[in-house]
């Protein structure tokens, strides 16, 4: 088969503001959550969604990226990849969301995020854009991570990372042929 | 997914507890699955045999781990019923590999129940585990269906 080395458009801008309220309201939780009380009030779910929500950016981006330079039917599971994380940033974002409705606050993030300036900064393309074994990395880590998140957290946050624990294992192992652990 | 044909004599009862009828319920759905794996191997070509018999030996294993988890506690495993409903007609490779698929999301729904009921580290992990390989199986048998994409964002999920 004779790959066209042409560019796949990334379905995702590189950092979009999306990004920017998705972080502002993480930031406002672990902010209020510290203060909310007088004092530091340690939230280890809060920083484990965090953490985790993070991470799904990041291999969003790294998927989108590794997709531009990737041979078509490679391009395409990227694509496949980069929205999942896109996907799993979303539920996080709305259950840390749910986490900070609950607690006792005034100030919504949605307030603390608008007032935030929403123009974003993306570095330059990468001297070498990522390739299909970063994105293997990168996803290996991230359901590692998940999973033991998972097994520390309870009740719905427990599932929600269990299954994207198994969803990052299912993308590097079946959809883009990385070697499976364990 | 798979339902018992009929059931002679009752099985031991769900437990009231929440983490522990989460188990049970999985454990019923794992003989479920066992079972209708004797029929995807039978309508399966060669070339998926490595994939059912590893499927197979995976959930065998994951069977009898969780029997034993339930044992620790004091809590009698379901009986596998004498035989079960398939949600499909199956009677092509192909009818295989979407039973195959189904069984494997299903799985993956009850080890979710499971790890979001569980009260311990050690269950929560060991649901991780088994929602994590049932994700991987169902997209290896997506592949071999030729489903695009292979994948899922939420294995066991509704999100």
């Amino acid at each position: 088969m004779e790959w066209q080395d042409v560019a796949v458009p990334s379905p995702l801008p590189p950092v979009s503001r999306r990004r920017v309220l998705l972080g502002a309201a993480a930031m406002a939780l672990l902010g209020t959550a510290a203060t909310a009380c007088g004092k530091p009030t340690p939230r280890p779910e809060v920083d484990a969604l965090v953490a985790q929500l993070e991470r799904a950016h990041s291999d969003n981006q790294l998927a989108a990226a590794a997709a531009i330079a990737a041979p078509p039917q490679i391009a395409a599971t990227l694509t496949t990849v980069a929205a999942e994380r896109a996907a799993h940033a979303q539920a996080l974002s709305d259950e840390l969301t749910r986490m900070v409705d609950s607690t006792a606050w005034t100030t919504p993030a949605s307030a603390v995020s608008s007032s935030l300036p929403t123009t974003t900064t993306t570095s330059g393309p990468p001297p070498k854009p990522p390739s299909q074994m970063d994105v293997v990395a990168a996803l290996k880590q991230s359901a590692d991570g998940a999973a033991q998140s998972a097994a520390q957290e309870s009740g719905y946050r427990a599932g929600l990372l269990g299954s994207i624990s198994a969803a990052c294992a299912a993308a590097y192992v079946v959809g883009l042929g990385g070697e499976q652990d364990s | 997914m798979t339902s018992p044909t009929n059931s002679p004599t009752p099985t031991p009862s769900r437990p009231s507890d929440a983490a522990d009828a989460a188990l049970f319920d999985a454990v019923a759905s794992e003989h479920a699955v066992i079972y209708g794996y004797g029929l995807v191997s039978a309508h399966s070509t060669p070339d998926a045999n490595d994939l059912v018999s590893t499927a197979m030996a995976e959930h065998r294993a994951r069977r009898e781990q969780a029997i034993a988890r339930l044992a620790a506690r004091n809590v009698a495993p379901p009986l596998p019923d004498p035989g079960y409903q398939m949600p499909i007609v199956v009677d092509s490779p192909a009818d295989a590999a979407k039973l195959a698929v189904r069984m494997e999301e299903d799985s993956a729904v009850a080890w979710r129940a499971v790890l979001e009921r569980a009260t311990t580290t050690e269950d929560r992990a060991f649901a991780v585990t088994a929602l994590t390989e049932s994700a991987v199986t169902a997209a290896k048998w997506r592949a071999a269906v030729g489903t695009q994409p292979t994948t899922v964002a939420f294995p066991g999920g509704s999100e």
